[in-house]
């Protein structure tokens, strides 16, 4: 007994060494680049020790301010709330709408949004959609990249909240529409306060989502620089630097990353539930 | 007449009794037609349309007008200003018989696949496994640790890993240079091979926790009873994880993989972001190869040879579809085998 006792324990050991060594494994370049953010160009040029020798908080404030990190943040900020705010409004909706609407066609929509699921174009439709963009004179800024992001929505999403509402009581709804509630009504009085759940989590997956894209941002502000999201800017600093100055762009990257890894720390929760559907967003 | 009014009082009674059930017959039939009628209340139905509108018209403008566009235009010489002249399929001819930069995208698309799964299937599963044993009571502070880089954007992740692998005093150089691997800097980002496994390594960091995630769910659901009943068979624990874990967790396995596969043919943003196609093209990926000749090597110019590009995207959807098939085909042989 004692000795298997002593196998079960040493199995434990084993896993937890393991485990602790892969962690160290992902996040070390993370650490890395946090540790070397804080160095000397000529420190970082001779990349001998993992710590700086000296810590260097100013290259921070040279990354917010002179390469203009304080408006990219503010750029990003608001481009990842607004596609937060309206993503969740138009999957919710949709998601309501596809569970407890009648109306003729619903089928025939809801067949047409899957469908859509399975066309493989990746990145080549882009050209198209900015021709369209332009049409509307939305091709310069962000807002049409918030437009294309409300009116397309995600299927995943839709699904989720589909799936949730139609496990919801149909009591609830047809005791408010006795008392003369509306059907838009019941969503926004019933329905979405009982959602809350799939919300906060397509808020999470949509915010970080709109955070870190980076292609379609990066071509409709090209001509626009100060319109920049963070990860535009990141990647225009390190396609433009003409000798890699990591003095700048280490502390850019931290920037980047770390409010989100705040926002991550506190909500990790819908962030991993929130993955699991982002996978099959197709 | 005391017999007929006793019958009359009969039929009366009679007709007493059946007249609640047939106003009862009545009116169901009349709601039936009713619901019949108007299956659709009004109200329901403008309000859906509306809260809809968005949706559909988004639909239509941005999920097929651009692939109608892109169809159209494959058959054209659009170059973004001049008119668009119809050249029927010379483009599909010579993105078919001439350019060999396409293909050769194409094939780096599939050994960038292959590296990425090849490294990252196994790394999840094996996580999943450390993960999912019963004993671990840390697993949230694991898991949450280890979710870490799915949070970082792509170009940051790009930052971090061309500063670990730069080449002079770059942090892996330096490491493989003390334990005596390579004796002299190796420069990762600028020969094809070592370029392809970095990217590979790069978007395998980015994405291995969601598989990880997966791989921990269908463990979790294989059922204590097997596992049991193979340790008194003597089974050891290596052997059942090849006899056990990997042939009940085959369904979601497939689901894994096919997901694995789809999103890695299309990627861009990883190989963009690390080594923008170079050295002179030799890590292009299909996606970056399509998205270059459609906006131009400069964003600049604005020119790009839009017509060309636009049956590179056909070609290139097509294959993709195609792999698609095939491995659903695959996985339904591999399954009559079993």
């Amino acid at each position: 007994m004692s000795r298997g006792k002593k196998i079960h324990n040493l199995q434990i050991i084993c896993i937890y060494v393991v485990l602790t060594l892969f962690v160290v494994c992902v996040l070390f370049p993370l650490l890395y680049a946090f540790a070397s953010s804080f160095k000397t160009s000529g420190e970082i040029l001779a990349g001998k020790n993992f710590w700086p020798t000296e810590w260097h908080p100013e290259n921070y404030l040279e990354a917010w301010n002179e390469a203009n990190f304080s408006q990219y943040t503010w750029n990003t900020l608001i481009y990842a709330s607004a596609t937060m705010v309206l993503s969740v409004l138009g999957n919710s909706v949709c998601g309501y709408v596809f569970a407890r609407g009648e109306f003729p066609g619903k089928k025939i929509i809801y067949g047409m949004k899957t469908a859509t699921m399975f066309l493989a174009f990746g990145s080549t439709t882009m050209y198209p959609t900015l021709q369209i963009l332009s049409k509307l004179h939305l091709n310069k800024s962000l807002w049409g990249l918030i437009l294309v992001a409300f009116c397309t929505g995600s299927m995943a999403f839709i699904f989720m909240v589909r799936a949730f509402i139609l496990s919801l009581p149909r009591e609830i709804d047809e005791a408010a529409t006795i008392d003369g509630c509306s059907f838009m009504g019941i969503f926004f009085r019933i329905t979405l306060p009982l959602i809350r759940p799939i919300i906060a989590t397509i808020a999470v997956l949509s915010f970080k989502d709109a955070w870190n894209d980076y292609l379609f941002p990066m071509i409709v502000t090209f001509s626009n620089p100060e319109k920049r999201t963070l990860a535009v800017g990141l990647y225009s600093m390190q396609q433009t630097s003409v000798a890699a100055d990591w003095s700048k762009m280490l502390p850019g990257t931290i920037i980047s990353a770390l409010p989100l890894i705040v926002v991550y720390i506190f909500l990790n929760k819908y962030f991993v539930e929130s993955l699991a559907m982002g996978a099959v967003k197709g | 007449m005391y017999e007929k009014g006793l019958r009359g009082g009969a039929l009366n009674s009679e007709s007493v009794l059946q007249r609640p059930f047939k106003e009862v017959n009545d009116t169901m039939a009349r709601q039936k037609t009713k619901v019949k009628k108007q299956k659709y209340k009004k109200s329901i139905v403008i309000q859906s349309y509306v809260a809809l509108l968005p949706q559909i018209i988004g639909f239509f403008v941005f999920s097929i007008y651009p692939i109608y566009w892109i169809l159209q235009y494959s058959f054209t010489d659009y170059d973004g200003y001049r008119v668009a002249h119809f050249v029927g399929w010379q483009n599909y001819i010579e993105l078919f018989t001439q350019d060999r930069a396409f293909w050769a995208s194409v094939g780096n698309t599939v050994i960038l696949t292959v590296m990425k799964l090849v490294m990252e299937l196994p790394l999840a599963f094996i996580l999943a496994m450390l993960l999912c044993s019963k004993s671990l009571k840390a697993r949230r502070l694991f898991n949450s640790l280890l979710f870490l880089p799915t949070v970082i954007s792509v170009t940051a992740a790009g930052m971090l890993f061309s500063y670990l692998f730069r080449t002079y005093n770059g942090f892996i150089n330096n490491l493989l240079m003390d334990i005596g691997i390579i004796g002299s800097p190796v420069s990762w980002l600028a020969e094809k091979w070592t370029a392809l496994f970095v990217i590979a390594l790069m978007s395998t960091w980015m994405t291995f926790p969601i598989n990880m995630m997966f791989f921990c769910g269908a463990i979790a659901g294989v059922p204590d009873e097997v596992y049991e009943s193979a340790k008194l068979d003597g089974c050891g624990s290596v052997r059942r994880i090849f006899s056990i874990t990997l042939p009940m967790i085959a369904p979601t396995f497939k689901v894994i993989l096919m997901l694995a596969l789809t999103g890695t043919v299309k990627i861009i943003n990883e190989v963009m972001v690390l080594t923008n196609g170079g050295p002179s093209g030799q890590t292009n990926v299909v996606m970056l190869y399509l998205y270059n000749i459609f906006f131009g090597y400069d964003l600049t110019s604005g020119a790009g040879e839009i017509g060309y590009a636009s049956a590179g995207s056909i070609v290139t959807t097509v294959l993709i579809g195609i792999l698609t098939i095939f491995y659903l085909k695959f996985t339904k042989k591999a399954d009559e085998l079993y």
